[in-house]
């Protein structure tokens, strides 16, 4: 027998064009809330058990600093009562490839012979390494990888392939379908191989407690000993760790929500258009005893059947947007966010379920409403309708963006990090609220613009397209408004990335008096160059000018900024804090510096009179360093490098760089000249060497000699366009998840506009008769329905560019107006907001092929109707 | 003659299910001829009227206008056809609702790609003829049943075509909204020499014709020339002699 379900699910079923893309839209924005929710569960987890491993079975983990004898700090801290023991570990991250596969090695010093440290990491098998020559591998990698104790290991240094003997495997957390591989030798390997300069690699103390011992309170007893910069407690690097992904997951789910959002206004039009189509239909039903209740729980169940029928598809399809996320992420380098295994867990399955139906249901909440209040006698006669007006109430929705404009600039800069992004997140959605209330007052008048224009250009199609979106004002503003959500935050994205790429690359360009650059690309892995390297390279025939930097970790002990004591936020993040204190100082000669390479001063600072002063007691401090910790030029700062040697030097001007290599921008927070390096801090160690070479002479050739005399060195030649992509792809990363985001919500949108038109054109069906009974031909009737499609495609995207900048440079300046900090896009400061023309363009010319393509299948509905059509009617 | 209908036969379904809408069917249309088809439902008027504006498919048979048989045109040449030779009126007007009465008018013009100036001359004339000036700039919602028809009429004679097709014009007015229209055709028929095919069940507008062709279940069952005369009775009994 019939009953509602089965009404409804045939109304489904008779509709199957639009039910499908309809369906499409809950689906995309299930798929893109769930696989993002995943991909951030799994960062979770993998970072988590990164975190397990890394502490093994340590309760406390203690770094050194970098001015103290770290063995030193150990044997005080093992002189403690309630401790078990002390292991001492150092460790050393080197890149190298395994069968044309590149490989991220963390490789460990270890000492074996430490009854605690053998307790420390976890054994699957064998021993660890007792002697130089031995290893022990990540389990997991060996695994994957097909090593085997007592088989030979060999590991790819930049000083020559070392060939080690397997002692033991290592249960130390995931690395299966990672690039990364734990390897653990014997701390005379390291000392004889690794990096010169520790300050780089800090060893880390591993401490056991006696049991029942507070992880905590013996932390902050250690915390007060000298030589000692952090301790870090089990409980809370993992604590640390959740705390830092839960920002990432809940920015993750906002971006998921845009696609959703998109979604619902899609949803919300296809019903809105099926409550006018079938007003004949829902009369007939009154006309027989239906009542407006009956009427609306028609349409919530087909849009409960609908909701569940691809919410579900909706999470198989985040799935395989899952795998597909990792499979990118685990191309290539290794990556900011870490996913070595899926973790799929049952709460974010349920979460985007819920989402999917929730957003289903709310969507077609106001067309109920409207097929509940159909009168009976629509069933025998069409209602008369009035004429489509926009309600005058509507100009509220300016004072909605402006309240969301304001919103986002007090607000946003009164909060700080999570709570600033979700504000923000916040204001952008109200600013969309008012757009979507306001927009149907500015839809009408635009189009019946492009009509006026159209009619001496497109003819009969375009006057027709123009008319049918002008006249058709509420559906077209919410098409529109579907659309520039979408693109408004792939602009956005696009906006910030090229802002801080150009920054990037203006750096870099102002870097370029550089020919090659003598440098490693491993984090953490400061190569030494020899007195004897530099004067060889100097020694070319190709080389004209040539320049050492010492690149090195100080303490910042003292901060006296304008008579205050900087006092940190008990809360802060201690790793970011680690950073800030002991930044990266870069030892340059100021003389030959600007010549090879330059650093970008604000306006009105005369650079040519601060590379002079600089030989005096002054350093040079990063802009976002300093401004993070709040210093300005004028402020002193005492400084402590090799051996606890310090002295005060006053903040002579701030700059912005990039410096070569990936290293990340802390590694360049101060400048000083290598004179006061040597002379104050005891820092006489060079790493990096940049070449300008003689007009004339051949690249190749130069780049060939420099190869010879580094080799068996950690360090690498490279050549300026080489540093350009590497910050085009490290720029790549951090866009990439709101980019395939947005874009699937652009997608999403799109696919409704699809349908809206497909929609339309069925309404439509006796006028395209019409037209062609009157001697309208196909081609004008395709014509008509593509032009409507890329028209508003055109009109969301234009709208969406437009409120994108808008959002993006309120955006910059709140974020500038708030303790003078300028936003960063990673590790890249954004200075100067640059309107990102080629994405811009991409992003036109995806559209129109989209909307075009997209309008084929209205064109084929257009296309079947014939003349005879519009008679068959009377 | 302007148009010549030849043996055409219009039949739907396949086999035994095949349902002939009309059956050999053959007439002519003179320059300036004003012809009414009359018949009961489903006699095939509509459909021959379909056929001879080349709107639908004929089975078999040929439509002749100025001596061009429209049955071997191609899509592109029938629109163009329709376009250039045809005006069509229908009884529910069939407007384009989101297009002003004049825009309306222009729509054939506009696909023609006529240039502005020629445009609005000739919709100016067209709007002028059928007494709807003050008028032009109403959507189709404001305007009433016969100001509607005033603007289907007037989109028909806009590109002066060699003949109109009109089926049942007057079929939702109202008496003398009715005789309005049919006056106004008749006028326009007068000034402007085009001929008429009207399909209609009212004596009282069909008697506004030259000639009447009674159909029935798809033949030509009669034909009555009324030469100016208008005798309703005898027209009334005809039309109860076609429909019994």
């Amino acid at each position: 027998m019939l009953s509602i379900n089965r009404l409804s699910a045939r109304q489904l079923l008779v509709r199957k064009g639009r039910t499908i893309l309809t369906g499409l839209a809950i689906m995309l924005g299930v798929a893109s809330i769930f696989s993002l929710l995943i991909i951030a569960t799994s960062a979770t987890m993998t970072l988590e058990r990164y975190g397990r491993a890394n502490f093994g079975f340590a309760d406390l983990q203690v770094v050194p600093d970098p001015a103290a004898d770290p063995k030193q700090v150990a044997k005080d801290v093992a002189s403690l009562t309630n401790i078990e023991g002390v292991a001492f570990e150092r460790q050393w991250m080197q890149r190298g490839d395994l069968d044309g596969q590149r490989f991220e090695f963390h490789i460990k010093g270890i000492e074996s012979k430490n009854a605690v440290a053998s307790r420390l990491y976890s054994l699957s098998s064998g021993h660890l390494p007792k002697r130089d020559g031995e290893v022990a591998l990540s389990a997991t990698f060996a695994q994957v990888r097909g090593y085997q104790i007592g088989r030979i290991f060999t590991l790819p240094l930049k000083s020559g392939a070392k060939k080690l003997k397997i002692t033991g495997l290592i249960n130390d957390g995931p690395s299966i379908n990672s690039v990364i591989a734990g390897v653990y030798v014997d701390m005379p390997f390291i000392n004889k191989f690794g990096p010169k300069n520790t300050a780089w690699n800090p060893s880390s103390i591993q401490v056991v407690l006696k049991k029942g011992e507070s992880q905590r309170s013996i932390a902050s007893r250690i915390e007060k000993m000298h030589g000692v910069a952090l301790v870090i407690t089990a409980d809370e690097a993992l604590a640390d760790i959740r705390r830092s992904m839960a920002s990432t997951r809940s920015m993750f789910s906002m971006f998921g929500a845009v696609a959703l959002v998109v979604g619902m206004t899609l949803i919300y039009t296809a019903f809105g258009i099926t409550a006018a189509e079938r007003e004949r239909e829902f009369g007939l039903l009154k006309a027989i005893g239906a009542n407006s209740r009956w009427a609306r729980r028609l349409v919530y169940r087909e849009a409960i059947i609908l909701g569940l029928l691809y919410s579900a598809i909706g999470l198989l399809l985040g799935l395989c947007l899952s795998f597909a996320f990792m499979w990118i992420m685990n191309t290539g380098e290794p990556g900011n966010i870490d996913v070595t295994a899926l973790s799929i867990t049952s709460e974010d399955a349920i979460i985007s379920f819920l989402a999917g139906i929730g957003a289903t249901l709310f969507s077609v909440f106001l067309p109920a409403r409207k097929i509940g209040k159909i009168h009976p006698l629509a069933a025998i006669r069409p209602q008369p309708k009035s004429e489509q007006s926009i309600s005058k109430t509507r100009w509220a929705g300016l004072l909605i963006i402006i309240a969301g404009i304001t919103m986002l600039f007090k607000f946003s800069i009164a909060n700080n990090s999570t709570n600033m992004a979700a504000m923000a997140f916040a204001a952008v959605f109200i600013i969309y609220l008012g757009v979507a209330i306001f927009t149907p007052l500015i839809i009408g008048p635009l189009f019946n613009l492009l009509d006026w224009l159209s009619l001496k250009r497109v003819g009969a199609a375009g006057k027709l397209a123009s008319k049918n979106l002008s006249a058709q004002s509420l559906r077209s503003s919410r098409m529109v408004t579907s659309i520039l959500v979408g693109i408004s935050f792939v602009f956005l994205v696009a906006f910030f990335g090229e802002s801080a790429a150009s920054i990037g690359h203006q750096i870099l360009k102002e870097q370029a008096k550089y020919d090659l650059a003598i440098t490693s690309e491993d984090e953490g892995t400061l190569p030494f160059v020899s007195k004897e390297l530099l004067r060889k390279v100097k020694g070319l025939k190709e080389a004209e000018l040539v320049t050492s930097i010492r690149l090195d970790k100080v303490k910042v002990t003292k901060l006296d900024v304008q008579g205050r004591e900087m006092k940190m936020d008990k809360g802060f993040n201690k790793r970011l804090e680690q950073n800030l204190f002991t930044p990266g100082i870069n030892a340059v000669d100021p003389k030959l510096y600007p010549k090879l390479s330059s650093l970008f001063f604000p306006k009105g600072v005369d650079g040519n009179r601060v590379w002079r002063q600089l030989h005096g007691k002054y350093v040079l401090a990063n802009r976002n360093w300093a401004q993070t910790l709040r210093l300005k030029p004028g402020d002193r700062v005492r400084l402590v490098g090799k051996g606890g040697k310090s002295e005060e030097f006053e903040i002579l001007a701030l700059c912005d760089t990039f410096l070569v290599g990936t290293r990340h921008w802390e590694v360049g927070s101060l400048f000083i000249s290598q004179e006061n390096a040597k002379k104050y801090l005891n820092l006489n160690e060079d790493s990096d060497m940049l070449v300008k070479l003689k007009k004339g002479s051949d690249k190749a050739v130069a780049i060939a000699k420099i190869k010879q005399l580094i080799k068996g060195t950690q360090l690498e030649v490279k050549t300026h366009k080489q540093i350009a992509d590497m910050v085009d792809k490290l720029m790549a990363e951090p866009m990439l998840f709101p980019s395939l985001t947005f874009n699937i919500a652009v997608l999403a949108s799109l696919l409704g506009l699809i349908n809206t038109i497909a929609i339309g054109v069925l309404e439509r069906r006796r006028e395209i008769g019409l037209i062609k009974a009157i001697g309208g031909t196909r081609g004008q009737v395709r014509l008509t329905i593509a032009l409507e499609a890329v028209l508003t495609s055109l009109a969301g995207t234009i709208f969406g560019v437009l409120i994108g900048t808008g959002i993006a440079v309120i955006l910059f300046k709140s974020i500038s107006a708030a303790n003078d900090i300028k936003p960063t896009f990673f590790y890249f400061p954004v200075i100067v907001t640059s309107f990102p023309l080629m994405a811009t363009v991409a992003l036109f010319v995806m559209v129109i092929i989209v909307s075009i393509i997209g309008a084929l299948i209205p064109v084929r509905l257009a296309n079947k109707i014939t003349p005879v059509e519009a008679l068959r009617f009377e | 003659m302007i148009m010549e209908a030849i043996g055409l036969i219009k039949s739907y379904g396949e086999g035994s299910a095949t349902v002939k809408a009309l059956d050999n069917v053959t007439l002519q249309i003179e320059d300036g001829e004003f012809v009414a088809i009359m018949g009961p439902s489903g006699s095939g008027k509509s459909t021959l009227l379909h056929l001879m504006g080349g709107l639908d498919s004929i089975t078999s048979g040929q439509v002749k206008v100025n001596g061009r048989d429209i049955t071997t045109l191609k899509e592109a040449e029938l629109a163009r056809f329709r376009r250039k030779e045809i005006g069509f009126i229908f009884q529910s007007y069939n407007l384009v609702s989101v297009l002003t009465a004049e825009e309306n008018v222009a729509l054939p013009l506009l696909m023609d790609g006529c240039k502005e100036s020629v445009m609005r001359e000739n919709v100016g004339k067209a709007i002028n003829l059928v007494g709807l000036d003050g008028r032009s700039h109403h959507r189709p919602s404001q305007l009433s049943g016969g100001e509607q028809q005033r603007v289907a009429i007037a989109r028909a004679i806009v590109n002066n075509p060699s003949i109109i097709l009109a089926d049942e014009p007057t079929g939702n007015l109202d008496s003398v909204n009715a005789e309005e229209i049919m006056d106004l055709l008749s006028n326009l028929r007068n000034k402007s020499g085009q001929a008429i095919v009207m399909v209609t069940h009212d004596p009282k507008m069909a008697a506004y014709a030259d000639r009447i062709i009674f159909l029935k279940d798809g033949r030509i069952i009669d034909e009555e020339r009324l030469g100016g005369k208008i005798d309703q009775k005898k027209l009334v009994s005809k039309l109860k002699g076609s429909t019994n």
